[in-house]
């Protein structure tokens, strides 16, 4: 007898997970596909192990060397097509409002985004099922361990959830299907090839484990590639970078850590998706938990970079293989940059996140009218409170602090001993985190838009051209240049780095004015930001007060002239 | 589930509130529905129907205000609230690649029924709206009443205790509107409540227990429909009468007429403002021939609950 609630979570008891295997499943619209991935797979599995026995490769190495094509396949089919499929469905199960239909059964929201998660990608899944047989014949004639192809495998479906979850909660966000599949399929290529080749190696290495490639570094590799190549492989493709997992003072296995780091995520993606299931006018994510994200953020990027901060040693290529030793300034004042546009690009999509449009802000102040305050609780998806902003921008600089106490005490800082600058990378770090939270509190998300072009970009390209055309970078291109707070935080962090280096005098004194005039300007904007919101709020407060009262006179003579029961 | 007591209302609003930003959609709307009732919410486009149906189904959140659905709080007890109400949206779509059968299956299923139970409840559920033959057919086929028809069968599958209809009889042809009254009628009389809303208004005075009113948020007047339409000062309605010829003379004659609020002439017709009943009616048609008009057509062009929606929202204008 299987208890109520086992029973509620077989698949076939899921009635969102039977309704899409009816309609993606039916022969007629899904035969080309099993067809299509049937053909390639055996083509390519055919062909290469084909050419491989022929060139004098025993059975057992030519079989092992068709695991990473058929798991390239097997990726394809799943973590794109199929992360695509769940955001184009679930938006256009939203476009026909038969999402509507689901919400308002009495099914449970978890259960009903696990019939959309596993539903909308299954036509995927068995075209995966359909690889499998290719799979068998690589595991049987290449006699692959078992606990190599469960690792692989594990990490490869947490992996696909992770996916198929960003697609769900793109889905749930975005109001286009074309927009949320392209989104998605956006991201799948930003953790799989931007982030691990780009982003790593600027010391950021914990972004990688948001793939499966470590995992088949440190399990398939060892199979298929000669140790000498791979070790040389190693070295040169990021992908394929193995060994342990540096995290503060521990060494993690690539495995645990990239399960670690994609259940988070994972808890992340399906909150979020939660959260809009229950209300469509919700935010993706309260202001507690992106909060605790963030915090969390900190310390996963703190942890990945510890080793190289204490200097313990350097555990991977940042700028090729070079000592510590060499590399001190570049880490002293590449690594706090690194941190800090990190962390504002994640602070960006978290305020866009958490910050109320004045909309809601309004409706926040009318609810909490009616319920005796007179403004929504701080930590409410509806309250504009620029304290909660304040948190925000604390953690992240706390984090910076102990980034820059670890360099210090490391040693690394000690070149910049003489250095009048080393404030300014910290303080215009903190103000330009809270001026981003203000900035889409006050203007609100379209306006911010302008901004960022008009006064994020422009001057930097401004700067550019005017550089380009005088041949030279003197105080008008940095002054101009140093309008965007983009400009402002580099110029703050490498002004340091400009005071060791002789023969610049000229270029340095610009940066520096430019950095002043950039942190002035910033400043400003802040403050009349602060006056802009502190107006709009009381034109809101005054807004709803009145139009309360007159409404609830209007509404009770409303009332006592309908007739009665 | 506890069964609710008959004593306690189906629907009790209190101080509903909707706002989308700075526009408010319905203003501090208070309401009272007992079981067995058929209430029909009238009010031109825009008047705040449709979102107050759609926070009363928890697809919108309102700004502020209370609901209690069959006693159960329907913010707090939202899940236990979805298993007494059947909400039908305007214009309601089904899922296009599901067959007929497949589609009230998944709500069947949805709704926890299961087995023999299920199929008997799709059967009974396809023969109420009579697409029983329509049963292998896919959702993208069916035509605009079929699918209303459908999304019905749907709504009643669970047996919902609340029925939120929006404008449910769009699309529908003639013999499905009565049969839909016949539906209505049929679960009223079963003790389920009805809330149906609609600005197409003769369809409402047909079949509703109760009205209401609604313009700009507001719901202006509501009650049992009887006591709402004698509460009105006459029986208002606008007449169109055609004629062969001397329109102009005819409106004329009209115009000196104390039970004619206005004439308005456009070419061979004549649009008559009127306070009256049928009696009233007919005692002007005679006097009309009598002097001579040809008249072609005579045509009482609104019903009472239009004319009360007029009259209502005039006096809410002034």
């Amino acid at each position: 007898m299987i208890p109520t609630a086992a029973a509620a979570a077989l698949p076939w008891r899921n009635p969102v997970l039977v309704r899409f295997c009816r309609s993606r499943l039916r022969l007629r619209k899904s035969v080309f596909w099993f067809l299509l991935t049937l053909i390639i797979t055996t083509f390519v599995v055919t062909l290469t192990y084909i050419v491989r026995t022929k060139g004098g490769t025993p059975a057992e190495d030519a079989a092992r060397g068709l695991w990473i094509p058929l798991l390239i396949i097997q990726g394809l089919i799943l973590m794109f097509k199929g992360t695509g499929s769940v955001a184009a469905g679930l938006i256009q199960d939203k476009i026909d409002q038969t999402l509507d239909y689901q919400r308002l059964t009495p099914v449970a929201p978890l259960r009903s985004l696990l019939g959309y998660l596993f539903g909308l990608p299954v036509l995927e899944y068995v075209m995966f099922a359909l690889t499998l047989p290719h799979l068998a014949f690589v595991v049987l004639v290449g006699k692959i361990p078992a606990g190599a192809l469960i690792s692989v495998y594990v990490a490869f479906f947490v992996c696909v959830v992770l996916y198929h979850l960003t697609g769900l909660a793109a889905g749930m966000v975005m109001r286009r299907w074309i927009w949320g599949y392209m989104l998605s399929i956006l991201l799948v290529l930003l953790v799989n090839v931007i982030l691990p080749t780009f982003v790593s190696q600027l010391g950021l290495k914990f972004f990688q484990y948001l793939s499966v490639w470590p995992v088949i570094g440190q399990k398939v590799l060892p199979l298929t590639v000669p140790a000498a190549a791979l070790a040389g492989a190693r070295a040169q493709n990021p992908y394929f970078a193995a060994g342990e997992v540096p995290f503060f003072d521990w060494t993690l296995s690539p495995f645990i850590f990239t399960l670690l780091l994609q259940g988070a995520l994972i808890v992340t993606f399906g909150t979020m998706a939660h959260r809009r299931w229950k209300s469509a006018s919700r935010h993706s994510l309260s202001k507690p938990y992106s909060l605790g994200f963030l915090a969390g953020f900190v310390v996963v990027l703190l942890g990945n970079v510890w080793p190289i901060i204490t200097r313990e040693r350097m555990p991977f290529p940042l700028f090729g293989e070079r000592d510590l030793d060499d590399l001190g300034e570049a880490i002293a004042i590449g690594l706090p940059l690194v941190y800090a546009c990190v962390v504002w690009l994640l602070c960006i999509v978290l305020f866009s996140i958490v910050v109320p449009t004045h909309d809601s802000y309004v409706r926040g102040i009318r609810r909490a009218m009616k319920l005796g305050r007179s403004s929504a609780r701080p930590w409410d998806d509806d309250a504009g409170a620029v304290s909660g902003y304040a948190v925000f921008t604390a953690v992240a600089v706390g984090g910076f602090g102990v980034l820059l106490n670890e360099l210090s005490a490391a040693g690394f800082l000690a070149p910049f001993d003489e250095s009048q600058q080393l404030w300014r990378l910290p303080v215009a770090f903190g103000l330009v985190l809270f001026y981003t939270a203000l900035l889409l509190q006050a203007l609100g998300p379209r306006p911010t838009v302008l901004v960022v072009l008009l006064l994020w970009l422009l001057p930097i390209l401004v700067a550019i051209v005017l550089a380009a055309a005088g041949n030279d970078f003197g105080v008008p291109e940095a002054v101009i240049g140093s309008l965007s707070p983009i400009a402002l935080l580099v110029a703050s962090g490498m002004l340091p780095l400009g005071e060791l280096t002789s023969g610049a005098e000229g270029r340095l004194s610009a940066v520096l004015t430019g950095a002043n005039t950039g942190l002035a300007f910033v400043v400003l904007q802040t403050a009349a930001l602060w006056l802009h919101w502190n107006r709009r709020r009381h034109e809101y407060e005054a807004l709803c007060r009145p139009r309360d009262r007159a409404s609830e006179s209007a509404s009770s003579a409303g009332i006592s002239s309908a007739v009665r029961t | 589930m506890d069964a609710p007591r008959t004593d306690t209302p189906a629907l009790e609003i209190r101080n509903l509130r909707v706002d989308y930003g700075r526009f408010t959609a319905v203003h501090d709307l208070s309401l009272t529905l007992m079981p067995g009732e058929i209430f029909g919410l009238a009010g031109p486009n825009g008047a705040g129907k449709t979102s107050t149906i759609r926070v009363l189904a928890t697809l919108l959140e309102p700004t502020y205000g209370e609901v209690k659905v069959a006693g159960l709080d329907l913010f707090e007890e939202t899940d236990r609230a979805h298993e007494v109400i059947g909400y039908m949206p305007d214009l309601a779509p089904v899922i296009p690649d599901l067959k007929v059968w497949e589609f009230l299956d998944l709500y069947a299923h949805s709704h926890g029924l299961k087995g023999r139970r299920k199929r008997e409840r799709v059967d009974a559920c396809l023969e109420k709206v009579r697409l029983t033959d329509k049963r292998n057919v896919y959702g993208r086929a069916l035509s605009r009443g079929m699918t209303q028809r459908v999304v019905l069968a749907k709504t009643l599958l669970h047996e919902p205790k609340l029925l939120l209809l929006d404008e449910p009889a769009s699309g529908m042809d003639p013999i499905a509107r009565r049969d839909l009254r016949g539906i209505l009628e049929e679960l009223a009389a079963g003790g389920a409540t009805i809330l149906v809303s609609s600005h197409i208004l003769s369809e409402l005075s047909d079949m509703c227990t109760s009205v209401g009113i609604m313009h700009l948020g507001r719901l202006l007047r509501h009650g049992p429909k009887d006591a709402v339409l004698g509460a009105i000062d006459g029986e208002r309605t606008q007449i169109r009468i055609d004629v062969v010829e001397g329109a102009e003379a005819a409106a004329m004659r009209l115009e000196g007429r104390d039970d004619v609020d206005s004439v308005r002439v456009d070419g061979t017709r004549i649009v008559v403002g009127f306070r009256g009943g049928g009696a009233a009616r007919a005692a002007l048609l005679r006097e009309l021939v009598a002097q001579g008009a040809a008249i072609s057509a005579f045509t009482p062009e609104r019903s009472g609950i239009e004319a009360l929606l007029m009259s209502v929202i005039e006096e809410d204008g002034r």
